[in-house]
């Protein structure tokens, strides 16, 4: 009976070890940040990127970009102003590409934030 | 204590333990995964593209000078700090422009010999130094020195071209990069 009762601690310690660890990885994927560099130099690389900032087409730049699993914001700016909202929440990552224009040259840093 | 009893202490001790691992996990910063390579691969694609730009508006070299000080501002904002140097070549007729600039955030000697002919000097950061070669060669062979950093480029002297050397630090680490273009 003694022994029975040792077999079952241990195993009832074995399945809060393992069940702990499986939650602890779970967690820290589902928490993990996106990568929103590889979204800004993926529309870059052809161009798209460019074309939305050079025509301050915030919204526009908006709608293209998908991030899975979060929502997201795109913030368009020149040396001086900024078109588009920083969110409001309580988790944001950001991530910006700077661009030397389309047609002429305009510096414009073009930022990615996603929120939950 | 009886033996049969002190499983129990492990088993609350495992407990323990755990819920230790567990807060510990949720408060560790997420971070982006790669913010040094994605800032090196931004400025491989747009510092020549800035240099095109305003060569079309008829200022190759201000708008290179002007776009290296916005990376610099750019990066600076995220914690990364960018240093760089450039030259640059413009065809003419019957001459080539070269301009040098530095961003290294100090003052460098620099020397530039293209087609046997030299100029040297000190340059401040943030300043350029220009200068005309007059040649009818096609392709010219151009040794650039900067700080001691010595570059041997071969260039079309009826083109357009850029090379520049620059590092970024911050402190996950460095990433040292060259753009040719």
């Amino acid at each position: 009976m003694r022994g029975f009762v040792r077999i079952l601690e241990a195993s009832i310690a074995a399945m809060l070890l393992l069940g702990s660890l499986a939650f602890i990885s779970g967690y820290r994927s589902a928490n993990a940040a996106p990568d929103l560099d590889a979204i800004l130099l993926g529309l870059a690389a052809d161009g798209r990127l460019q074309a939305y900032a050079a025509a301050n087409d915030q919204a526009g730049l908006e709608a293209e970009v998908q991030v899975p699993g979060f929502s997201h914001a795109v913030q368009v700016c020149d040396r001086n102003n900024c078109t588009g909202q920083i969110p409001q929440a309580r988790s944001v990552f950001v991530a910006t590409y700077l661009t030397a224009g389309q047609e002429g040259y305009a510096p414009t840093a073009v930022k990615l934030y996603a929120y939950r | 204590m009886p033996t049969a009893s002190k499983g129990q202490f492990f088993i609350l001790g495992a407990l323990l333990i755990l819920s230790l691992m567990v807060i510990g996990a949720s408060y560790q910063p997420l971070t982006n995964p790669r913010p040094l390579a994605a800032a090196s691969d931004n400025l491989q694609r747009e510092l020549p593209r800035a240099y095109n730009l305003g060569l079309t508006q008829g200022n190759g070299p201000g708008a290179l000078a002007d776009f290296t000080a916005f990376l610099q501002d750019g990066l600076g904002s995220r914690s990364i700090s960018m240093q760089a140097a450039w030259l640059a070549a413009m065809p003419g007729n019957g001459e080539v422009n070269f301009v040098v600039g530095n961003f290294l955030g100090k003052p460098v000697d620099f020397s530039l010999n293209a087609a046997g002919q030299s100029w040297s000097g000190r340059l401040e950061d943030k300043a350029t130094f220009s200068a005309e070669l007059a040649t009818l060669a096609d392709v010219l062979a151009i040794n650039l020195t900067v700080n001691g950093r010595e570059q041997q480029l071969e260039w079309r002297a009826d083109k357009a071209n850029i090379y520049a050397f620059y590092a970024l630090l911050a402190d996950q680490g460095n990433i040292y990069g060259e753009v040719s273009g």
